[in-house]
């Protein structure tokens, strides 16, 4: 069965493509017209395009009207059966016999018409004669109409193949320059670009792919990225292609082996090549890392040296202040003793700085090496509690732990060196804000599937102003608890940090009763059930 | 083997590190000590100073700590003489490293002159209980 929706609209495309709907009288169409009205001697003769919704008259001979609506109309009967239409008396008609056309405005009686064809053979218009009386047409005059009709026909062909053309040459000078465009932009990419098929040969490599290879283009196409990897790369390599082909794309780091055996560090994008929805092979992007992590390696020296070089000059100072505080070198009057002291407790602060800052700049920048294991959160708890039992007997904190009810503790994937960093920031945090007699709890809790570690003191909140910038760097509540607190302003930072590394995240919550900071670990369960 | 810690010899490169340290270790630890200024002049002498522990720095030109070790361990008097590194650069990787070179342990820079005899003494009392 055809499909009607389809069909129309291809007619309507190949009308379309004329471009005669809404176009100006044209004396070739009207001689045919009028010729049409001179043989069938009727009072109205038309060339008519039968658009979307309407009825559209190209010529109009004894009649104003430049178009009808299509529902009702003779022409639009015409073109929906593709085949002529002759109506003796409209009156006597069942089809006709109500039209508007009819009942009103131009009173039709009599009608022919002959379907006129696209150049694709499509039913776009009608010749057609119109009476408002009622008569039997010829077969004569009948047949002379069909020839008028020929010939409009042929007039339409010949513009509609002059259309076709021009279209086609137009389409293809698009395609042309789209290739083009596409063609400048690979050539002028800096990353390189690499395309395979699906028995993983090169079909097309643009200048910069061919550059890390250190081989020409035409070297290149007809062989495969096997080719240029290392030997220990080329399992994994067969591995991803294979997930190429089921569509799936993929980034990773890898490695291509230049011609003078240099092999370079890079980041691959690959994704599915696709054709109507077929992949038919793999596009790859690839992005030079060398000059990256040649950057990270220089980076990584800096500071390492500054550490070196900072920490140098300090061990002296420390160790010389020490000594004189310590009274070796010879008792100090009073106030030496004393200005001694505030030097020797800055040089330490001064330390534990250097420390920090470091310490985040190679956490943040993902240099610091993680050690995950499976852990049992209870000791490593019990552990930070313990380290930090003689601290908090000064400020005159006790520290309480409170496992789960239903004695569940259960391993999480952390590293727990980092982790107890976390939980000693927390606890001294904790600590240093607490009310003396108060209890600092460090709690464990099964939380929608995360394990929650939190710490909660009684003391005085934390200001609403300060909330938003408490994990940022050097951030304190105001100057002087800096100086009173001992701290370094980096310890929450740090810990978020870490955290966020171990895959987990970390929060607050806080009122003038106190302040509780949880660290959210996720399920190692939950994780392996994750794609 | 002595079984008392009576003589260190310590080698640093950086002229008030040496006095520092010189003096924790003299005034507050009671230990007899040789300074050097380089892992050269540690090996030129070693033979000669015999001692029962060798402080090193890691960080040193032309010769460095690990270097010197290595060098150390060839002489006869000191192939089994007990080895602390110094370092302002301590991560927990390069302790492994360190300790896999043969030494007991590695003390942080900036150390504390208080406690740095003790912390040595510690090491030094494990160290004999291991033999």
């Amino acid at each position: 069965m055809p499909d009607m929706h389809n069909d129309e609209q291809r007619r309507q495309a190949a009308l379309d493509r004329l471009c005669l709907v809404d176009s100006s009288r044209d004396p070739r169409f009207d001689r045919i017209a009028r010729l049409a009205q001179q043989l069938l001697k009727t009072p109205i003769a038309l060339i008519s395009f039968v658009d979307r919704d309407r009825v559209w008259f190209k010529s109009r001979i004894g009649i104003d009207t430049e178009q009808v609506a299509r529902d009702q109309s003779f022409c639009g009967a015409v073109v929906g059966r593709n085949a002529p239409l002759v109506v003796a008396d409209s009156h006597e008609d069942a089809n006709f016999r109500m039209s508007t056309l009819v009942q009103g405005e131009p009173f039709i009686r009599a009608y022919a018409g002959y379907p006129i064809h696209s150049a694709t053979n499509y039913a776009i218009g009608t010749l057609c004669v119109i009476d408002r009386r009622p008569r039997r047409f010829r077969s004569y005059q009948l047949e002379q109409l069909h020839e008028l009709a020929a010939l409009l026909e042929d007039e339409i062909t010949n513009l509609d193949i002059s259309q076709i053309l021009r279209e086609h040459h137009r389409i293809e000078r698009e395609l042309k320059h789209e290739r083009d465009f596409a063609l400048q932009l690979m050539q002028a990419m800096g990353q390189g670009l690499a395309v395979i098929d699906l028995q993983r040969r090169f079909v097309y490599i643009n200048p910069a792919y061919a550059a890390l290879t250190g081989l020409a283009t035409e070297a290149i196409i007809g062989r495969t990225p096997f080719d240029f990897a290392p030997p220990h790369e080329r399992e994994r390599m067969s591995q991803a292609g294979q997930r190429v082909d089921q569509g799936e794309s993929y980034t990773r780091e890898s490695v291509i082996m230049h011609r003078d055996g240099t092999r370079i560090p890079v980041l691959l994008s690959v994704t599915p090549h696709l054709r109507n929805g077929e992949v038919i092979g793999a596009i790859t992007v690839v992005t030079d890392l060398r000059e990256r992590k040649r950057i990270e390696q220089l980076k990584n020296d800096f500071v390492a040296t500054v550490s070196h070089e900072l920490r140098t000059p300090l061990t002296s100072i420390h160790g010389a202040l020490g000594l004189l505080v310590g009274g070796v070198a010879g008792e100090l009057p009073g106030k030496a003793q004393h200005m001694a002291s505030i030097a020797l407790k800055n040089s330490e602060r001064l330390g534990r700085l250097i420390d920090d800052i470091l310490d985040i700049e190679k956490i943040e920048s993902g240099r610091s090496l993680f050690q995950f294991q499976f852990q049992q959160l209870g000791p490593l708890l019990e552990q930070a509690i313990e380290a930090h039992r003689s601290y908090a007997n000064r400020f005159g904190v006790h520290l309480e732990l409170r496992l789960p009810s239903d004695g569940q503790i259960p391993a999480v994937w952390i590293d727990p060196d980092r982790f107890l960093q976390v939980l000693a920031n927390l606890i001294s945090n904790a600590t240093k804000f607490s009310p003396i007699g108060e209890r600092v709890v460090i709690e464990l809790i099964h939380h929608s599937g995360v394990q929650r570690v939190q710490v909660s003191d009684q003391g005085p909140g934390i200001p609403q102003e300060f909330q938003q910038r408490i994990f940022q760097k050097f951030a304190q509540a105001d100057a002087s608890t800096t100086r009173r607190q001992g701290g370094t302003g980096l310890g929450l930072s740090i810990s978020r940090a870490i955290v966020e590394q171990l895959g987990g995240q970390i929060g607050f919550e806080t009122n003038q009763h106190g302040t509780t900071f949880y660290v959210d670990l996720p399920d190692p369960l939950n994780k392996t059930a994750e794609p | 083997m002595p079984a008392t810690l009576d003589h260190i010899l310590f080698v640093e490169d950086d002229p008030d590190i040496q006095a520092v340290a010189q003096l924790a270790l003299e005034a507050v630890g009671g230990f007899r000590v040789t300074v050097c200024q380089s892992g050269r002049e540690a090996l030129a002498i070693a033979e000669q100073a015999n001692p029962d522990l060798i402080l090193l720095d890691v960080m040193m030109p032309e010769m460095d700590g690990p270097g010197t070790l290595a060098n150390l361990r060839k002489l006869a008097t000191t192939a089994t003489t007990p080895v602390i590194f110094m370092t302002a650069k301590v991560q927990p990787h390069e302790v492994a490293q360190f300790r896999a070179l043969g030494a007991l342990d590695v003390i942080a820079k900036p150390f504390d002159p208080m406690t740095l005899a003790d912390t040595i003494r510690d090491r030094w009392a494990a160290h004999q209980a291991s033999l």
